[in-house]
């Protein structure tokens, strides 16, 4: 028996010209909460959709719990996808009760599951009522119910928060780390980092169709502290000088930016700019480490020579002009 | 044993919706049309039933698999495909789902058609059931082959350059003279010879309808015609399968 969930081998996927997958490579392990994060376009929902087995690879190798045959696998998989469409001429009970029995569950065991699941995801008597008549949060509530009913071993699901005000998105966190609890394995797609924060194990951070960096919040917070300086405008000069400093110096038009810093390394800095006459107008120490490990990543494999994948805002929107072309 | 459950179930929830959805209501009221224009003012024997009913039905199911169609291509499928339903079902439960509006828009038809000449033309032909059955049998089966054609050529199964390979076929097959005008008929001839044979089962399927003489060789036709629809919706399921999957948000 695999002890990864997914695993994922020099995966490559196009739409005709546009590369979008450029070998993934990347394992989940099971009971992790994974977390994918990316820029728009990055490729994050063509991923998703190639480990539900909706797309086809061009190249590599997806593996659902050792095996490649998604079909077979599909009753221990679960998936909420990133916006909440349902069939809306049924009542919530009546679908779930459908996808139940497509998924196998009959009679008083489909019964429980589904009072189980409304109980779980908060529905109440709005499982009475039909789907058309909901709210967004209540649509990811049915969501997630039809993802766990057939009690999968391993989640996945695309922008939970999606739609969702402060306090539903509080609520989906809670409901997810449940699920985890219960044993779930959990593959998170999204560009929330609070999300992340909040719930993953791991972070993979997906950029350019390819997992630039990989890692866990532990790791992270170990990696060190990063400080951001501000300044009014930074001159070219400088930034080359600054950045010869190390690889820990970061150079923006506004800001630069420390990580891991060090009290000699910020004296230097400062020391360079206040010498070359920039204005520095705040120093912030950045208490988070996963922002700052998302943007790091990003903006290191953007700087790599490659082509940007698309000028669609979402993935999504990339899949919807792709359609025309069918 | 289980795939065939999901299917049912599934077949049972999309027709469900279609019929609450009221999109049904534009095949009741295309039925009630078709019979009032042409099935209503005077007494009509079975065979102009049938001629009259056979391409009415075609017409219908075109319709309808090309409703049923648009809406397996709604992203709320992504939830039902990545079940173990899995796309073969997927598909066959929308495949099933058109036949059954179409059957019982047959159904309705012949029903009102029956009572109204009872009723009103006080017999004036008879309608023996043995004969309506045997007349509805290569109809319906005409209406499948045609609805497992709709299926093959939907852009949920093929992309455009294959859809349109297959639209060629068709159109040389279905030739008409003016093809022997045209100064490529001589080119042509040969593949017509080859693709037409696969369009007998439905013409004589159409025949068989209206004169319901299941003799000798005429026994073959309902079997060419299932088997054919076999072979189109086989050929469906086959390139769905190994078709990247991406619905249309609306």
């Amino acid at each position: 028996m695999s002890d990864q969930a997914i695993s994922i081998s020099h995966l490559h996927k196009s739409y005709g010209p546009l590369h979008v997958l450029r070998g993934v490579e990347l394992d989940v392990a099971r009971g992790d909460i994974f977390g994918l994060l990316g820029p728009n376009g990055a490729g994050k929902t063509t991923l998703t959709h190639t480990v539900l087995g909706l797309l086809r690879p061009d190249d590599g190798t997806v593996r659902i719990f050792g095996s490649e045959d998604r079909e077979k696998m599909s009753k221990r998989i679960g998936y909420l996808p990133e916006r909440p469409r349902y069939h809306g001429q049924f009542t919530g009970r009546e679908y779930l009760s459908s996808l139940g029995r497509l998924s196998d569950l009959s009679g008083k065991q489909l019964h429980d599951r589904i009072d189980a699941v409304v109980e779980i995801v908060g529905l109440g008597q709005a499982a009475e009522r039909r789907i058309g008549t909901y709210s967004k949060g209540m649509l990811q509530r049915i969501g997630i119910a039809q993802a766990v009913l057939h009690e999968p071993e391993l989640l996945i699901i695309d922008e939970p928060a999606s739609g969702l005000d402060p306090g539903g998105q509080r609520e989906m966190a809670m409901l997810l780390r449940t699920l985890s609890d219960a044993g779930h394995t959990i593959f998170l797609c999204t560009h929330q980092l609070t999300d992340v924060a909040r719930l993953c194990d791991r972070i993979g951070v997906l950029v350019n169709g390819r997992i630039a960096d990989i890692a866990s919040l532990p790791e992270l917070r170990a990696r060190g502290q990063s400080v951001t300086i501000n300044v009014a405008d930074l001159p070219h000069d400088t930034a080359d000088a600054l950045e010869s400093l190390g690889p820990e110096v970061r150079c923006e038009r506004v800001s630069v930016t420390l990580f891991p810093t060090s009290d000699r390394l910020m004296e230097a800095v400062l020391r360079r700019l206040l010498d070359d006459g920039v204005v520095v107008q705040s120093v912030v120490p950045e208490a988070d480490a996963l922002e700052h490990f998302y943007h790091n990543t990003v903006h290191q494999a953007k700087s790599a020579p490659a082509q940007p994948l698309a000028s669609a805002e979402t993935s999504e929107e990339l899949l919807e002009t792709l359609i025309e072309d069918r | 044993m289980a795939a065939i459950r999901r299917i049912l179930t599934f077949t049972q929830f999309t027709l469900t919706e279609y019929v609450r959805s009221g999109r049904i209501i534009i095949e009741i009221i295309a039925t009630m049309l078709f019979w009032a224009l042409f099935l209503r003012q005077w007494p009509v024997d079975l065979n102009q039933f049938f001629s009259l009913t056979g391409v009415f039905t075609l017409l219908l199911s075109m319709y309808s698999t090309s409703a049923l169609l648009s809406l397996g291509e709604r992203p709320q499928g992504y939830t039902i495909i990545t079940r173990p339903l899995g796309r073969p079902g997927y598909l066959l439960s929308h495949y099933f789902v058109a036949l059954i509006v179409v059957g019982a828009m047959f159904l309705l038809v012949t029903a009102v058609t029956l009572f109204y000449n009872q009723l009103v033309f006080r017999g004036a032909f008879e309608f023996p059931l043995g004969e309506v059955m045997k007349g509805a049998i290569p109809l319906l089966l005409n209406v499948a082959l045609l609805a497992s054609l709709m299926v093959l050529l939907s852009s949920l199964v093929l992309n455009n350059t294959l859809r349109l390979l297959v639209l060629a076929i068709l159109a040389i097959a279905l030739y008409s003279q003016a093809w022997h005008l045209s100064p490529i008929f001589p080119y042509i001839r040969p593949l017509q010879s080859l693709f037409s044979w696969p369009v007998y089962p439905a013409i004589a399927g159409f025949k068989l309808a209206t004169t319901r003489e299941f003799t000798g060789p005429a026994l073959y036709i309902p079997l060419s015609q299932l088997a054919l629809t076999v072979l189109l919706m086989s050929l469906a399921l086959s390139a769905f399968k190994r078709r990247d999957i991406i619905l249309r948000n609306q």
